[in-house]
């Protein structure tokens, strides 16, 4: 069998605003697996979106078995013998398990007509290789995730390309189909099939993986090998990164009053025995992967989850929230992680969105609008957090990423609520470094106005230098705390990586 | 800032090109239909063919029932909802006061309360479907729709019910200046208070955030929720008010002629028109009213140009489907600026 490669040459690429890749070099040979580590951000899976044609780069060249090729499809890419398997499945939940599995490509007899015996016993041995207990018949969506997930990756292994890609497939699977996986993959890697692995989950990298490319902040940092490397040499690797003075010079709030927030053994379906306390003025850092429970804790305290155990103190007094109105009227206020969508009116001025919350508090006699009331308003906020606009009638999808989270900071610290609990959910994401200092001075500032703030961030620096106390997040536990003084990224990030 | 002349800022009015555009078919209107053309004299075009008093009564009288359901249809869909029920939730309501006024001996304005009562009722049904069930709009109102229509016809077994004169045929027939119908006035009323609500009230407010984008607007701490019915309530309200004012001036009222007049149809196409987005959050009543007139003077016109009444349906399937594409190519482009940024 020929050699295969997949090298990537001085690979770039930018978004408005974001150099997402930067000059990245690497080669992944055939009968190897090589890992791609990198912390949130760092670039996988706009790299995979390239190499599968999703996204085109801006500068270099991908190179498949030594050739340049140039993908503007996916199809492109499954063409050319790449497959990768996405961390969100692509299936046809009404569909049986062969049609999935086929899909695109069903075999057909001499009329044209679908041969349902060859695609029964094909997929049959399909499954039989992985050893799953599932039929050919089962309806996709009638499976459990982990189930869905290896269908998934049956898909791959059936198209046999000689260039695999893993996204992060562990996430929804048990030990049983790891087990199975790391078989398929060791099968596939004597098979002298190139594959490329991206996970967080560094025991897993370490039993089937033979180098590990490292990325940071869109570049490449170093390749290590497995057998020579350990997990803290990864660590180091991962995090290794210039920290400037911007908050060394930030001025923080350093004294503390009594407790607001008390999570007591906190649960929704998706945290677990979560115990955290806030003092007024405190900043409390969630920090942890994406997926790790940190936005599910936001969520549980503003009454959009349900709780379904231990309890959640507010003041003294424990609260019952059904809806994210009662959270509000207790004092507490969301920032969401997704600013577009669960945030902000896009289509809607400035002033609209500020008033929001509070517009039952700017009318006369209860129904209609007192529009001066709301102007002034919202003029408050536009000079509180010096909002950069010409008028507080522009429409927020005019502004900058960062002006929009300085109008939803403004609309949740307006003096007709009595917010005391503020949470802000990736608060600078999407945001550029200016404005990102002015964020972080502003949230030092409403600590000092004597407000708790609950900080969530990807970018482990944001939290382990603006939150007072830490608190690490790993599969909806909380598996460790520190205070900012003791706060390194590598501890901080050890206790979100490890189990 | 600059000062804009006070032409420039009417131009940029959304309505402006619709303002513009119905001003011209008026005229055309009168022109053809008053015989202008044929010799008569200039001055005929305004006493005339569309201009004499009996037309344009009943102009003013067929576009009552649109009036009232744009008032409903306007805001839900500003609320990005949709109530594809309206029309048959009309012929329902008149169905029953019909059955009540002849059949009870209860004063017609117990028979239009009642009435209402059962308009609320189908309001809350189409909420429960579409805020509980969480039904999209679309498909709930339509299944409803087609129950509604079953009920008008197995109320009476298909036949009509006729209005046996009395105050109410008297009172649904006057006139404000021997022209000027008096529903059509308590229509415009209504219009112009509901857009009033819309433009100055907080719940007005609530209504375009809710179609903006509901999840922020309910993270926000507004209620949705509540928002939408009470929306999907004033619809089903108006519906009975359009068919009762529609009776009013009919006198019979059929289980199947509001239906196949389809004005529900006729209105979702001039809120489109008249600016109302159809994702919801953006969009005006007072636009919805002048397209009204728009499309219905267009009727009218080609009426008196004797085409083809097939050929009116067809006009105006095109003009909805125009308004919906420029609606969406926009609305696109709105959305891929807004990519662009960030």
């Amino acid at each position: 069998m020929e050699e295969r490669s997949l090298e990537l040459r001085g690979i770039g690429k930018s978004f408005p605003g974001v150099r997402a890749l930067d000059d990245i070099n690497f080669k992944a040979e055939g009968g190897k697996v090589l890992a791609l580590l990198g912390e949130n951000g760092a670039g996988k899976s706009t790299l995979l979106k390239i190499i599968n044609g999703d996204l085109h780069q801006d500068e270099g060249t991908v190179l498949v078995d030594g050739k340049e090729v140039n993908f503007t499809t996916p199809q492109d890419a499954i063409n050319a013998g790449i497959s990768i398997i996405y961390q969100e499945r692509q299936l046809l939940p009404f569909m049986s398990v062969m049609e999935n599995l086929f899909v695109g490509d069903l075999p057909k007899n001499k009329f044209g007509i679908i041969d349902k015996g060859k695609l029964r016993s094909e997929t049959q041995r399909i499954i039989d290789d992985f050893g799953l207990p599932i039929s050919p018949d089962d309806m996709v969506g009638r499976l459990n995730v982990a189930h869905q997930q290896m269908i998934e990756i049956m898909k791959a292994y059936r198209r046999d390309s000689p260039i695999i890609a893993y996204d992060e497939p562990t996430a929804p699977l048990t030990d049983t189909e790891i087990e199975i996986l790391f078989k398929i993959i060791r099968k596939q890697k004597e098979e002298g099939k190139v594959i490329l692995y991206v996970s967080h989950r560094l025991n897993e990298i370490f039993e089937i993986c033979d180098d590990i490319v490292i990325l940071k902040d869109g570049k490449y940092v170093k390749t290590l090998h497995t057998e020579t490397t350990n997990e803290k040499e990864l660590i180091t690797a991962m995090v290794g990164r210039d920290i400037g003075d911007t908050y060394a010079n930030l001025d923080r709030n350093t004294e503390f009053g009594d407790v607001v927030l008390e999570l007591k053994d906190l649960k929704t379906p998706y945290i677990h025995d979560i115990n955290i306390t806030g003092r007024r003025g405190e900043i409390i850092g969630l920090a942890g992967l994406v997926g790790a429970g940190r936005t599910e804790i936001a969520r549980a305290i503003f009454g959009v989850d349900p709780i379904t155990g231990g309890q959640l103190i507010v003041d003294g007094e424990e609260v019952h929230f059904k809806t994210p109105h009662d959270a509000i009227n207790a004092g507490i206020a969301l920032c969401p992680e997704d600013r577009k969508y669960e945030g902000l009116i896009l289509f809607r001025s400035i002033k609209d969105n500020i008033s929001m919350p509070v517009l039952d508090k700017l009318t006369f006699s209860r129904f209609f609008v007192n529009f001066k009331a709301e102007k002034e308003l919202a003029e408050e906020a536009v000079q509180k957090f010096d909002i950069k606009t010409p008028s507080i009638d522009k429409v927020l999808m005019e502004l900058s990423g960062g002006n929009q989270q300085k109008v939803i900071l403004g609309r949740w610290t307006s003096s007709k609520l009595t917010t005391k609990i503020l949470i802000l959910d990736e608060p600078t994401k999407g945001i550029d470094v200016g404005t990102k200092a002015e964020i972080y001075q502003n949230i030092c500032n409403l600590a000092k106005d004597g407000l708790c703030v609950i900080l969530i961030s990807s970018e482990l620096p944001e939290v382990i230098n603006i939150a007072d106390t830490i608190y690490a997040i790993h599969n909806g536990h909380i598996t460790g705390t520190i205070k900012r003084e003791d706060a390194t990224e590598e501890n901080v990030l050890t206790m979100a990586m490890l189990d | 800032m600059q000062k804009k002349s006070t032409f420039k800022r009417l131009m940029q009015n959304q309505a402006a090109p619709l303002v513009l555009i119905l001003i011209v078919l008026l005229i055309v209107t009168m022109i053809l239909s008053s015989g202008v053309t044929q010799g008569a004299p200039v001055s005929a075009m305004f006493t005339q063919g569309f201009m004499s008093r009996t037309n344009l009564r009943n102009f003013l009288y067929s576009i009552v029932i649109q009036m009232f359901m744009a008032c409903g249809i306007g805001m839900l869909l500003i609320s990005g909802n949709i109530d594809l029920s309206v029309a048959t939730q009309a012929s329902l309501s008149v169905m029953i006061f019909a059955w009540l006024h002849q059949n009870t001996p209860l004063p017609w304005i117990v028979c239009i309360l009642i009435t209402v009562g059962v308009a609320i009722c189908m309001g809350c049904l189409s909420t429960f479907l579409v805020v509980k069930l969480q039904f999209p709009a679309f498909i709930a109102t339509i299944g409803m729709s087609s129950i509604y229509r079953g009920l008008c016809s197995v109320m009476t077994n298909g036949y009509n019910i006729t209005i046996s004169d009395g105050p109410y045929l008297r009172t649904g027939r006057l006139m404000v200046g021997g022209v000027v119908p008096l529903l059509f006035i308590i229509a415009l009323a209504f219009i112009i208070v509901f857009q009033f609500i819309l433009s100055r009230t907080n719940f007005g407010r609530s209504v375009f955030m809710t179609g903006g984008n509901r999840a922020a607007a309910r993270l926000a701490g507004m209620n949705p929720n509540r928002v939408i019915l009470i929306l999907f309530i004033i619809s089903s309200i108006m519906a009975a008010f359009g068919g009762m004012a529609w009776v009013a001036n009919i006198g019979t009222a059929s289980p199947t002629s509001i239906i196949q007049d389809a004005p529900d149809m006729s209105v979702i196409s001039a809120s489109i028109l008249g600016g109302i987005s159809f994702m919801g959050g953006a969009g005006n009543l007072i636009g919805s009213l002048i397209a009204i007139l728009l499309l219905n003077v267009l009727e009218n016109m080609m009426n008196v140009l004797g085409i083809n009444p097939y050929w009116i349906v067809f006009a105006q399937g095109a003009l909805l489907t125009l308004a919906l594409a420029i609606n969406f190519v926009s609305e696109q482009r709105a959305r891929r600026k807004l990519l662009m940024r960030n």
